[in-house]
């Protein structure tokens, strides 16, 4: 196999070679089978969600189902291939036994080291680009098509969210939140310099509203562009759209123009 | 606003009249149309510039007319059409002409930009094709061309001493001298709002071309011809500093993508001159620190962990090369730490850790004997091309060959040394000595001069500076950058959750060790066909 660094074009290159199905989250066992790769899923009562595990030349895979939700399993199985692709080295050793343990995050901010390559290699692994595009085209952003492709892609929302932020051509922006406090956000490529980089969700806001009164959203509503943006779009009309599930505090809002 | 923006909004101004004060001594714009008027027809009489143009130019003069609906202007203006305030308008012969290797230069709508004429890429014509290309009329030195498509409305003036030919969708606008200052013109065909002032429009949302006819008929605010000589008067004071402020631009844009790259030193270089927080009349003296190392130094030359040194020279004069805070001292570098060989052990299988594993290009191997090293040692590469780099171990293992263990006294602020060293890591690198295997320069390290802050300053400047890096990091890394702002408009939320968020939706961190569980399967999975 020729020797390629880059995540997304060593995802590419598996996917390619190993022909990949349509849904790529089913052929993960696959791809770790035909390289020889064991591996486990399985409740543990330990805090990590993944490791890739290293014998002389042997690799393993432990995913950790803890939290069920398959979505999230697939994507750390992705990640953990994608460290084993991408041949990262051992990052902890204990009697002789070398590893890589990790805490997935789909929609970290990280964006240099291990962990972030392994979740570049993760996203396009699971939602290839020219697939992915081919489904998004023309859609507009909204909760539907972020619900549809994340089933269809069997990933999280937020993954497929952030994905499609990252591919789109239009000016958008994901904001997630957790009690009101942001948590994560991706700006897409038209829209960057507007986001106002806020800790916490603006007041006057309709997403403040929509938060603190367990409310979901079910029309994109203008809203009144400086509350959230740095840059005031000129002659355009901004719109947000707040959903949320209020029994972790959590919430998923929408700007786009 | 950006000097690209500040010109259009000049030309715009200089047009309306809005650009400098208008006098009502000067002659009326009116009486210079009227001249203009009787000069060129006396010239078209003499079939000038030959019969056949001559006369297409007194039939098409014929048919201008300037519509009854137009906006005001300022006293003395007149409104005109671009054939009623020019001499000659022709278009040029709209085919594409014939290369060849060398002759006359071809001008194309690529060589007009920006106002200027551009010779980048000028092709050539043999001298037939030129004068079949400038049947109707021959350029020359001073005449406007302004391009019609590909793209539409650039404009320039024909510079002098160049004979040229004129390609397709050219048009060639020649004033009748002592009358229109020609840059006035060239000015206002430079006006982004262009399009309002075209009468034969073609139609479409996004009209990409000018119709023969449009330029023909375009309408033109013609100002008396002593305001024109104030207004390019002003227009090029004014582009002058346009041009300034956009070579400071460029300057700015260059400094900014550099800055990342920079900006890391910068820090490191303030850091360690006291810049970067402000001194504190309560820290600890320096002195009482100085007293704090020797003694553990001698302790730990009596526990026979370090080998007793040479004393090192004081610091001579010359050799210090900024002034230091109050409060601080200068000390040799080689004062505070030492390079140790590390424990030979052996029995134990541990990852062998060079300078690749440590940079995480390399899978450890498994070895059974070495210079055994605990995790977190700190270590630093004294062989290659990377001499002085310092790695803190992540685990423990045996050390690499061409590594030493870099000991500094418990009594500093670790990190702040290790930010030091950082500092000088270029000087380190391009002062090894040795041809074939480059060897740290242990000479040049240890006597190299260390600002030494009070222990508590270090603490706050080496906070400091990993708050900046972070900063440099995202800079570097990150084209999304999320700027902060004291938004006054943000309503705090009522507590609800956790007072302490984690970021990101699941946030990386401590984790837990393994399980019995996970230790049971991890060594099941290599031994039996476990893929579940």
């Amino acid at each position: 196999m020729i020797a390629i660094a880059d995540p997304v074009a060593k995802a590419k290159q598996v996917l390619s070679d190993k022909k990949v199905g349509d849904i790529p989250a089913l052929s993960l066992g696959a791809i770790a089978d035909s390289e020889g790769v064991k591996y486990k899923q399985k409740d543990y009562p330990d805090k990590w969600d993944g490791m890739l595990v290293f014998k002389g030349d042997q690799r393993g895979i432990l995913v950790n189902t803890r939290i069920d939700n398959t979505a999230r399993h697939n994507f750390t199985f992705a990640h953990e291939l994608g460290h084993y692709f991408l041949n990262h080295p051992p990052s902890f050793s204990k009697d002789g036994q070398l590893g890589i343990k990790c805490n997935v995050s789909e929609t970290s901010m990280e964006h240099k080291g291990r962990e972030a390559e392994a979740n570049r290699f993760a996203v396009e692994l699971l939602m290839p680009q020219d697939r992915f595009l081919l489904l998004m085209l023309g859609a507009e952003i909204d909760f539907a098509l972020i619900a549809g492709l994340a089933i269809e892609f069997m990933v999280s929302k937020q993954a497929c969210s952030y994905r499609l932020v990252e591919l789109t051509q239009k000016p958008c922006i994901v904001v997630f939140s957790k009690h009101g406090k942001v948590t994560s956000y991706k700006v897409s490529r038209a829209a960057k310099g507007f986001w106002g980089g806020h800790a916490s969700l603006p007041g006057e806001t309709v997403a403040h509203e929509m938060i603190i009164n367990k409310k979901q959203q079910s029309n994109f509503v203008e809203c009144d562009s400086p509350n959230w943006l740095l840059r005031t779009v000129p002659e355009q009309k901004v719109y947000e759209c707040t959903r949320g599930s209020y029994v972790d505090g959590s919430a998923m809002t929408i700007l786009k123009w | 606003m950006k000097a690209a923006q500040l010109r259009q909004s000049i030309l715009q101004a200089a047009v309306q009249g809005k650009l400098v004060q208008q006098n009502v001594h000067d002659e009326p714009a009116s009486i210079l149309l009227d001249r203009i008027a009787q000069k060129r027809e006396k010239l078209l009489e003499s079939e000038y510039p030959n019969a056949d143009e001559a006369r297409i130019q007194q039939l098409k003069q014929k048919k201008q007319t300037i519509p009854d609906d137009v906006s005001d202007l300022p006293d003395g203006w007149k409104w005109a059409t671009l054939m009623q305030c020019s001499g000659l308008v022709v278009d040029c012969h709209n085919k594409t002409a014939p290369y060849s290797k060398s002759g006359i230069p071809l001008m194309r709508t690529s060589n007009v930009r920006n106002g200027k004429f551009q010779p980048e890429g000028l092709k050539f014509v043999t001298e037939n094709t030129f004068e079949r290309w400038s049947a109707r009329c021959i350029p020359e030195a001073g005449d406007i061309i302004i391009t019609r498509e590909a793209p539409m409305g650039e404009v320039c003036m024909l510079p002098q001493n160049i004979r040229v030919c004129l390609g397709q969708r050219l048009m060639l606008i020649r004033l009748m001298p002592e009358t229109i200052v020609p840059k006035f013109i060239l000015f206002f065909l430079q006006n982004p709002n262009l399009m309002e002032y075209v009468q034969d429009k073609p139609v479409g949302l996004t009209v990409q071309h000018l119709r023969v006819g449009g330029v023909e008929t375009m309408l033109i605010p013609i100002p008396p011809l002593a305001e024109q000589q104030r207004i390019v008067a002003k227009v090029d004071e004014l582009m002058t500093l346009c041009d300034e402020l956009e070579a400071a631009e460029k300057e700015l844009d260059a400094l900014e993508s550099r800055f990342a790259e920079y900006l890391p030193k910068s820090i490191l270089q303030a850091a360690v001159q006291g810049k970067l927080v402000p001194q504190n009349v309560h820290d600890e003296p320096v002195v009482e620190l100085l007293k704090r190392i020797q003694q553990e130094k001698a302790q730990l030359v009596r526990e026979g962990k370090i080998k007793k040194e040479k004393p090192l020279p004081p610091i001579a004069e010359d050799e210090i090369p900024y002034d230091l805070p109050d409060g601080w001292m200068w000390c040799r570098l080689g004062g505070v730490v030492s390079l140790l060989e590390g424990e030979k052990a052996s029995g134990n299988p541990l990852p062998y850790l060079e300078a690749k594993v440590l940079r995480g290009q390399k899978t450890p191997a498994i070895v059974d004997e070495g210079k055994f090293i605990k995790e977190g040692t700190k270590l630093i590469l004294v062989d290659g091309e990377n001499s002085g780099e310092v790695f803190i171990s992540p685990m423990e293992g045996y050390m690499g060959s061409t590594f030493k263990v870099l000991h500094i006294v418990e009594a500093l602020w670790l990190p702040f040394i290790l930010r030091f060293i950082e500092l000088h890591k270029d000087l380190l690198r391009n002062s090894k000595k040795g041809a074939a295997i480059p060897h740290l320069n242990k000479d040049i390290f240890f006597h190299l001069p260390l600002p030494l802050p009070p222990l508590a300053e270090q603490q706050r400047i080496v906070a400091k500076v990993d708050e900046l890096m972070a900063l440099c990091d995202e800079l570097k890394a990150a084209k999304d950058i999320s700027v902060k702002r004291t938004a006054s408009n943000i309503v705090p939320f009522p507590q609800q959750g956790e007072d302490k968020l984690e970021i990101g939706i699941a946030a990386r961190g401590e984790m837990q060790g393994l399980s019995d569980e996970a230790v049971r399967d991890i060594k099941e999975m290599f031994g039996d066909d476990c893929n579940s």
